[in-house]
């Protein structure tokens, strides 16, 4: 075991880790020659555009709005994004699934845009806002907005007080921040709809501070060392440890959204992100089929009309096993039979709506009888 | 015991098909049952006829106490895994688009209205009466026919029925194992299985289930593992269990065609001397000198045009693919080395180039090495060339596609190294398949 384990290289590999980790962390938190600046965010009273705040004993404690998110502008003088490299920020109480968003409004741009921040862990966290683009020139107004993470389009949200202890601009504070980078490395990623297809990597950290990149370097530099001072071998370890790494990288993320799905998927009730989807089709297949007269449902179809190809295809599958199709917003020449239904759903200004009796589009009509309506769709029948 | 699972697969996609073709419905309850009614008696006569070759099997194979260190590190990693993927993948709903929108559709109308149900396209479907629609009716059915199947016992849950994707990555997991140990050695089936089973793309696949991908490269991996086994013992059973896995592949995908194709002809070279390989491929460089000059090829099949130029790719069935360069090389080089996917899999590159020139021995290394070689050439036509170029820019499908190769790699890895120390160490070395191989070439 000894053997296998080389012990002159662990160590070596223990050592030039270290220094490049710290090299690293240098080029992203030291202070490369500019002079050393802070500004506080919250040394004046904060404005609320979302939810409600109260101050207890210097910390600013945040009420969610009802949908579960909050919106906080800071009052600050107009300030240049290039002396300010980093956002120190500490929140309290924010629960996992939760996300906070540096919002910026840039002089002569009044879209506001959005930065992603560290997942908040109740310690002060030095976020890097530098390696974003959109973290340049001057700067109108500033705030934190705080809302749920949207996992696999799902986002849950809580009514929590959040409590948010201090927030500050500074383009410093190497010995403060070592151990970041490696909380970037940890950082949690909730699964998305891509993640299938591309896990991606971290946006807001430079090339060679990728983990992947990081750990291709220090690898890179051992095995140099070990060759040039112990002329020895390459031993197996020198590829498992780096693999190790990245793996146990790999594993603190899945035991996040495992507890993420365990937290939220433990019910019978499978709750996704279009329920409003579901519970549709839910209400219609309730209404309109008789379970023992499947085949007869089977002959009546029903066509699904939205701009929205994704809503569109998922109310197919949730009307399923009803003979649903989606159509896009063209309706056929031909197919159309007394009897069959129509199903248009969109935003009232997108809606392919009838009128008097009759729906009419891209110089098609066709009878119809409405049966129901909401906010945003009318389920109708073709009539003679 | 892993092939086995993938023979099941096939038993079950096969019979289903045929039911299909014949407008036969069979009640896949039912079905489900007298599957394994069958499967447990012929289990339990395989075990009392066998009992004591299986007991010795399963005391060399499986005996907790015979492993070393490094195997239970690994083991214990694997373990953690899986842990997480099973964890998650048991209680998640059904989310890749997809899924949801094609394959398990159609699986969800099998199993409400039986699997004779004529699913068409939309243009027939505004016509036929009764008849039912699905994007991808032009598809093969065979992931479909699967969730239609286990439906039949576990009724339409759809956490529960992706748990066939678990199942599906352990049989894959014992049968990378078990085949990499034949072919080389135990040590290197347990570092190649560590990898294949650490992969974060692979890991997700699992997890989030419901693409055919993960599928599609472990009918791959053991094809090319019978092909190789075949080579040398020349065995007809190898020849029958990868034909059998081939035609489950085109039960699957469309695009396996075009695996298909490749995994033949890499067969075929790999029969082949050295020196009637070495002719084939400068044949095959002449050739393609002339297609391109005269400017490719068309012919008229009963079942539609195949055309291959260098502007145009006609594919009975697959479609029509223009010709044209697009620089998707940004798109290969972060997803192979710069995201998350792969961990360090890919920058093994350059040391596989490097020890597999400076190998003599390159027998066992001609079918993987070979696969490979007409895999990167048909993903550098698809992603540089074709429509699909989109499809790499976005990251949608370079990285699953990437994964149908991805067995197959470790492999070839595995036995590269394996091979260039067993060169090295050729006087002192122990007899190996190596050596019965290089009898046969």
């Amino acid at each position: 075991m000894l053997k296998f384990f080389n012990i002159r290289y662990i160590v070596l590999a223990s050592v030039t880790f270290v220094l490049l980790y710290s090299l690293v962390a240098y080029l992203l938190y030291g202070n490369l020659g500019n002079k050393s600046r802070s500004l506080n965010l919250l040394s004046n009273p904060v404005q609320m555009i979302y939810g409600r705040s109260n101050l207890v004993d210097d910390n600013i404690h945040i009420n969610l709005d009802e949908i579960g998110v909050a919106l906080t502008l800071f009052s600050i003088p107009n300030l240049n994004t290039h002396d300010y490299s980093q956002l120190a920020l500490t929140v309290k109480n924010l629960p996992k699934n939760y996300q906070v968003k540096l919002v910026v409004v840039a002089k002569g741009n009044p879209v506001p845009i959005e930065l992603p921040l560290l997942q908040p862990d109740g310690g002060t966290q030095s976020n890097l806002l530098i390696n974003d683009e959109s973290w340049s020139g001057e700067i109108d107004q500033l705030g934190l907005r705080f809302l749920p993470q949207d996992e696999l389009g799902l986002s849950v949200p809580l009514q929590q007080q959040i409590i948010l202890s201090s927030a500050t601009l500074n383009n410093n504070g190497y010995f403060e921040n070592y151990f970041t980078l490696l909380e970037y490395w940890l950082d949690y990623e909730p699964w998305s709809y891509l993640s299938i297809s591309h896990l991606k990597s971290n946006p807001l950290l430079a090339s060679y501070a990728q983990p992947v990149i990081f750990v291709v370097i220090w690898l890179f530099i051992c095995l140099l060392l070990y060759l040039i001072l112990f002329k020895k071998r390459i031993n197996i370890v020198s590829i498992i440890l780096p693999w190790l790494l990245l793996d146990l990288l790999f594993l603190h993320n899945m035991s996040a959204n495992t507890n993420w799905v365990q937290a939220v998927y433990s019910t019978d009730d499978k709750i996704m992100p279009d329920d409003d989807l579901y519970n549709l089709a839910k209400g219609i297949k309730e209404s309109f089929v008789n379970k023992h007269d499947l085949v007869k449902m089977k002959n009546q179809k029903i066509f699904v009309l939205t701009t929205d190809k994704y809503r569109g295809l998922r109310l197919v599958y949730h009307l399923l096993p009803l003979n649903a199709g989606f159509l896009g917003t063209q309706l056929p020449e031909i197919g159309f039979k007394a009897g069959d239904y129509i199903l248009s759903y969109d935003f009232p200004e997108n809606r392919i709506t009838p009128s008097l009796g009759v729906l009419q589009h891209n110089g098609i009509s066709v009878k119809i009888k409405k049966i129901s309506n909401g906010d945003n769709y009318i389920f109708m029948q073709v009539v003679n | 015991m892993g092939e086995s699972f993938f023979i099941g697969v096939f038993i079950v996609v096969a019979i289903n098909n045929l039911s299909q073709y014949f407008d036969i419905n069979i009640n896949q309850k039912y079905f489900f049952y007298a599957l394994l009614l069958v499967s447990a008696i012929t289990l339990v006569m395989h075990t009392y006829k066998h009992m004591r070759k299986i007991f010795v099997a399963i005391n060399n194979n499986f005996n907790l106490q015979s492993l070393n260190q490094i195997q239970t590190l690994i083991l214990i990693i694997i373990v953690v895994h899986m842990y997480y993927i099973i964890e998650q993948n048991k209680l998640l709903p059904l989310t890749p688009w997809d899924a949801w929108s094609s394959w398990v559709a159609k699986s969800k109308i099998w199993y409400t209205y039986g699997i004779n149900q004529t699913i068409v396209n939309q243009p027939n479907w505004f016509q036929i009466i009764g008849s039912m629609t699905n994007q991808t009716v032009h598809y093969p059915d065979g992931l479909s026919l699967l969730y239609a199947f286990n439906a039949g016992f576990f009724g339409w849950n759809e956490s529960a029925l992706n748990a066939i994707y678990p199942a599906m990555f352990i049989a894959l997991m014992l049968l990378f194992y078990g085949n990499i140990k034949i072919l080389i050695n135990a040590k290197y089936a347990w570092l190649s299985l560590a990898v294949l089973a650490t992969l974060p793309f692979n890991n997700v696949h699992i997890t989030l289930a419901g693409y055919a991908d993960i599928w599609i490269a472990g009918f791959i991996i053991m094809v090319l593992f019978n092909f190789q086994l075949n080579l040398l013992n020349r065995s007809f059973y190898y020849i029958f269990v990868a034909s059998t896995i081939l035609l489950l592949m085109l039960m699957f995908k469309q695009e396996s065609i075009v695996w298909v194709c490749i995994i033949l002809l890499t067969f075929a070279l790999s029969m082949m001397s050295f020196i009637r390989r070495r002719i084939t491929y400068f044949l095959l460089f002449i050739l393609a000198i002339i297609w391109y000059y005269v400017g490719g090829f068309q012919i008229d099949f009963p079942f539609g045009k195949l055309a291959i130029t260098p502007s145009l790719i006609i594919f009975p069935g697959l479609g029509k693919y223009t010709l044209t360069f697009v620089n998707t090389m940004p798109a290969w080089l972060e997803t192979l080395f710069y995201s998350k996917n792969w961990h360090l899999l890919w920058y093994s590159l350059p040391v596989v180039f490097w020890l597999y020139f400076k190998n003599d021995n390159k027998n066992l290394l001609v079918l993987p090495a070979v696969f490979l070689t007409l895999a990167t050439l048909f993903l550098f036509v698809l992603f540089n060339m074709t429509y699909a170029s989109n499809f790499a820019n976005s990251f949608t499908s370079i990285n699953r596609i990437v994964l149908h190769i991805v067995p197959v790699y470790i492999y070839f890895v595995a036995q590269l190294i394996y091979s260039y120390q067993t060169h090295k160490k050729r006087n002192n070395s122990h007899p190996s398949l190596l050596r019965r191989q290089e009898s046969i070439f």
